[in-house]
């Protein structure tokens, strides 16, 4: 397994960071173009929801990227961690393209966008902060 | 570039072309919060200019997050 950690303060476009890893190790394991393209934008919205609203009691998100398997390596898995607040990921309401257009409000995708790019995303959130758990197979 | 401008932001890099009754917005960055404004602001004014088609390309760009795509949204409609 090649594992790699960052820690990332909490100052504008860090995901960027965090994204040229996730392609880095992404390439690394031949994954296509499109799919690395796919886990970049997820890593990103992952990275902006905990850099912007997690209010991370540490002052840095962090960001872990595991290539599991043998040889022929199967799945980039990717933990993005504050210690902020924590939501309820159940009361986020899925937004739509026809509601988004009526209204004035139109943010709110992140986790639409991340649960659709990966193969697996899992969300534990609570009082000592958030930490979603993501992978998307080679 | 005829009756082109650019403007500059810290990730991302917004050129006009302007032609007869178009206007073509080039972008080439990372289009995020600060991205998207930017845009928003050059595509407001070539509306102000009298511009009623805009062409938005963002062959330059390779990325986008959340919120520039919001932002985009709201410069369609």
């Amino acid at each position: 397994m090649k594992k790699v950690t960052l820690a990332l303060p909490m100052v504008p476009e860090m995901e960027i960071e965090a994204s040229a890893t996730a392609m880095k190790m992404a390439e690394d394991m031949r994954m296509s173009p499109d799919r690395i393209d796919e886990v970049r934008m997820a890593v990103v919205e992952a990275c902006i929801n905990a850099l912007e609203h997690s209010r991370s009691s540490d002052k840095e998100v962090v960001v872990t990227f595991e290539v599991l398997g043998g040889q022929d390596p199967e799945k980039l898995r990717i933990t993005v961690r504050d210690t902020g607040i924590g939501f309820s990921p159940e009361d986020i309401e899925e937004p739509t393209i026809q509601e988004k257009l009526k209204s004035r409000r139109k943010r709110g995708w992140g986790l639409k966008i991340i649960r659709g790019l990966m193969d697996e995303v899992e969300i534990n959130s609570g009082s000592e902060g958030t930490t979603v758990v993501m992978s998307k197979m080679r | 570039m005829k009756g082109g401008d650019a403007l500059m932001t810290e990730s991302l890099n917004v050129n006009v072309d302007r032609r007869d009754g178009l206007a073509v917005v080039y972008t080439e960055g990372y289009i995020n919060n600060q991205g998207g404004e930017e845009i928003a602001k050059v595509a407001y004014k070539l509306i102000d200019e009298g511009y009623k088609v805009l062409l938005l390309n963002l062959g330059g760009t390779k990325i986008v997050n959340s919120i520039g795509i919001s932002i985009l949204i709201e410069i369609i409609e």
